[in-house]
């Protein structure tokens, strides 16, 4: 899958039409799949599915090696619980870094 | 008149400091936060963290400790302030800004770290080179006349740069072994020149300090100084209390106007702000110290609820009520106590995870307050949660910690949520530890308020957002069935484990969950399967609760695979369990395993690793006499799993595995924020 398709499918919160990360949409910079460790039920298919073959488990989570990602989305296709794995932007990037709520300065 | 201002009028009340007026008389006490750049420079979420103090309400924001030295033998946390240079000023004067903007006065505290300073240094400096007793800490050197007086005046261009940079007050650090702190203490200050000798040639640095920084910002700018009114350090010659107090005497007559008085050194044995302290226990020291000068006096150590301190000030114990941990659990609470909304404030439980990160470069967090250090992060919710768009129907399985944060969260972004629990309280293990002997020891030993009161506020909260809370219930398959929820949260949290091994399903055999309520007989001999903080805990309780009884000859022991007990316990106080087992005299037997649980005791091998030896004991096949076996072994709780439910499906807290009180919360919060 390519990242524009990535973008336009917008990953949701299941239940709601926002996506989680009101940024995830833009794709200048790399977007890198995210593991909600809460909603991952460990069935492993992400892992499977990894043509890199870097998605491992601990603690019976799937846990990934970003580094390595090629950020092809195909852990984001297989993964068969809705907001388990979400895509977004790295940390520190510019549009994911702190926004000061009110002493913007 | 606000309702809180009515209840607590000395609270509320104006105070004078030198020239400077502050609106009421709560002081947000000089915190470390490593937030900051490690050169230095104040950083945005520094600015964010402040400004939610500043929008607090209290009266004087202190800024956290500014090193003033360009060497960095004053910084003794990584993400320290610097004041040592004029290029500090601008990111200075943006948190001076800040504060005023929350109409409080700013005060900038000059702290130079001294004997524990030195972060990025392979040495610290101070008046003599006396050997470090904690680990942390590394050799101290002996400073030299020249070294001090340029000490001295880094501490006077310091203040000038606090001025210049808008602050209304300054305030000196001499406190825990800070270096003012080494000058004055008997125990560090071996010198025999002018900055040594009897307790008025010791002062003699911080004297002139003061009168230096007087002369350089004239007298409208108010200055004060935070002192230690009792070392506790009697076991190596440190001050004495009279000289203690004879210091703070040397610097009301050097031109402070107000002093801070603290207890204890970083160094000392005993405990001074842990949850073994009851609430207002060092007030003495203040009030001794009020009574021989006439400057305002403050105080921060366990002053957690308004009702000590509005007795203090009224009975002329205390001028100042300063707080650093309640406010770092939440920073609005002089509002809340002036609209008297006191179930709205979260409480601090003295669990000492702020400081414990501190001394491990971490930056700060806070147990009960997740957001801590967020507060300018929109998604992390400090100022609020935005309402959700669409309105889910949400079942959180279990009322304990985790499940109570996620909650509070999922109702105030507008869900509906209903919180099933199992038993017939809310709390989960906090309901149990609350019964630990670890607290305020009134005559009661079970009851401990410091974590229910977090467990009470978090109720209320969920009440006021809407959250429903159906007690006696457990979630199961039927119940998800015909309640069609759209998001289950699993937050079940932990089951004791219980041994795969003959005899463990004897009448003697113990939860450790019973225990703490009070439904299990004890016995004279006590055998805990388990090592670590709750077993520790569930240890100490039944210890006490024996004791209390008047039982004698008590044989105690605890048994685990693990090599060494209390692992997952925050190492800051972990030495006062340890010390309490040893003097209970129960037996830890490492490396265990039980094999089997008999009529007569529990049948076991074990090996003890000595510590300094390292010498290996091993016992095979021993029998361990016991009359009461408790297991406290925690393990998941696996009632509900991903499986139970086709949906949106999410586990928090201890059922994921099982950790500290802070990760439960942590879950609990990070999941409310995706909802």
């Amino acid at each position: 899958m390519l990242l524009s398709k990535i973008s336009s499918a917008r990953p949701k919160i299941p239940g709601t039409k926002m996506s989680v990360y009101p940024h995830s949409g833009s794709s200048h910079m790399g977007l890198y799949p995210w593991i909600d460790a809460f909603r991952c039920n460990g069935c492993g298919a992400c892992a499977r599915a990894c043509p890199p073959d870097i998605i491992g488990f601990h603690k019976g989570k799937a846990a990934i090696v970003l580094d390595l990602c090629q950020q092809c989305g195909e852990c984001f296709e297989a993964c068969p619980v809705e907001g388990a794995i979400i895509f977004k932007l790295p940390p520190g990037s510019p549009e994911t870094e702190n926004i000061p709520y009110l002493s913007r300065i | 008149m606000l309702p809180g201002e009515k209840k607590y009028p000395h609270i509320f009340s104006p105070v004078q400091i030198g020239k400077v007026w502050a609106k009421n008389r709560i002081k947000y006490a000089s915190t470390e936060t490593n937030y900051n750049t490690s050169d230095g420079f104040v950083t945005e979420k520094e600015l964010a963290y402040i400004e939610a103090h500043a929008r607090g309400g209290s009266g004087i924001v202190t800024t956290q400790g500014a090193y003033t030295d360009p060497r960095g033998e004053g910084q003794g946390y990584v993400g320290m302030m610097g004041i040592w240079d004029d290029k500090f000023i601008p990111g200075l004067k943006k948190m001076a800004d800040v504060i005023h903007r929350g109409d409080a006065k700013a005060c900038l505290q000059l702290m130079h770290c001294g004997r524990v300073g030195g972060i990025n240094l392979p040495y610290t400096v101070g008046p003599s080179a006396i050997r470090q007793r904690l680990r942390r800490f590394r050799p101290q050197r002996k400073m030299s006349i020249p070294e001090v007086e340029e000490c001295i005046q880094e501490h006077v261009d310091g203040a000038r740069r606090a001025v210049e940079a808008g602050y209304d007050i300054i305030e000196i650090s001499g406190i825990v072994g800070y270096l003012i702190s080494n000058f004055i203490s008997k125990y560090t200050n071996w010198r025999s020149d002018e900055y040594g000798g009897d307790i008025k040639g010791r002062c003699t640095f911080m004297r002139k300090i003061i009168e230096g920084i007087r002369e350089e910002v004239g007298p409208d700018v108010a200055l004060g100084i935070r002192l230690c009114a009792w070392e506790m350090l009697d076991e190596v010659e440190g001050n004495t209390e009279k000289e203690s107090l004879e210091s703070i005497k040397i610097a009301e007559a050097a031109g402070c106007d107000y002093i801070s008085v603290t207890v204890g050194w970083q160094e000392s044995l005993g405990s001074v702000i842990s949850r073994d302290i009851p609430m207002g226990k060092w007030l003495y020291v203040a009030e001794r110290t009020k009574k021989a000068v006439q400057v305002p006096i403050s105080m921060a150590y366990r002053l957690f609820v308004p009702e000590i301190p509005e007795k203090a000030i009224a009975d002329g114990k205390l001028d100042i009520w300063e707080m650093c941990r309640p406010m770092i659990a939440d920073p609005a609470l002089p509002n809340k106590i002036m609209w008297d909304r006191q179930e709205d404030i979260t409480p601090c439980v003295a669990c000492q995870v702020c400081l414990a990160r501190l001394f491990r470069d971490a930056p700060v967090t806070c147990t009960v307050r997740p957001s801590c250090g967020h507060e300018g992060e929109r998604e992390w919710g400090y100022h609020g949660f935005p309402k959700a768009e669409e309105k889910r129907k949400v079942i959180i399985a279990g009322a304990g910690i985790a499940g109570l944060q996620a909650a509070r969260i999922a109702a105030e972004k507008g869900h509906d949520v209903t919180v099933y629990e199992k038993t017939g309280h809310v709390g989960g293990q906090w309901y149990y530890a609350s019964r630990n002997p670890w607290g305020e020891k009134s005559n009661k030993y079970w009851d401990d308020q410091e974590f229910m009161r977090w467990i009470n506020h978090m109720k209320a909260q969920c009440d006021k957002f809407g959250a429903k809370f159906v007690l006696n219930t457990p979630v199961t398959q039927k119940l998800l069935e015909k309640e069609k929820p759209d998001s289950l949260v699993i937050a079940t949290g932990a089951v004791p484990e219980i041994p795969d091994i003959p005899g463990a399903d004897k009448p003697n055999v113990k939860s450790m969950f019973d225990v703490f309520t009070g439904k299990a007989k004890l016995g004279k001999k006590v055998v805990v399967l388990g090592g670590s903080g709750a077993a520790i805990s569930l240890t100490l309780f039944v210890i006490d609760k024996l004791e209390k009884e008047g039982v004698k000859d008590l044989s105690l022991a605890m048994i685990d695979p693990a090599s060494r007990f209390g692992w997952d316990v925050n190492p800051s106080y972990i030495w006062r369990y340890r010390l309490r087992l040893r003097q209970a005299k129960v037996q830890q037997l490492t490396n265990g395993q039980v094999k089997e649980i008999t009529d007569k005791g529990v049948k076991a091998d074990w090996t003890i690793v000595d510590r300094k030896t390292k010498e290996k004991q091993l016992f095979k096949d021993q029998i361990v006499p016991a009359d009461t076996v408790i297991l406290a072994r925690l393990v998941p709780n696996t009632e509900l799993g991903y499986g139970s439910f086709k949906g949106d499906t999410s586990m928090i807290g201890d059922c994921v595995w099982v950790r500290r009180g802070i990760d439960a919360i942590q879950d609990g919060y990070r999941l409310g924020m995706r909802f």
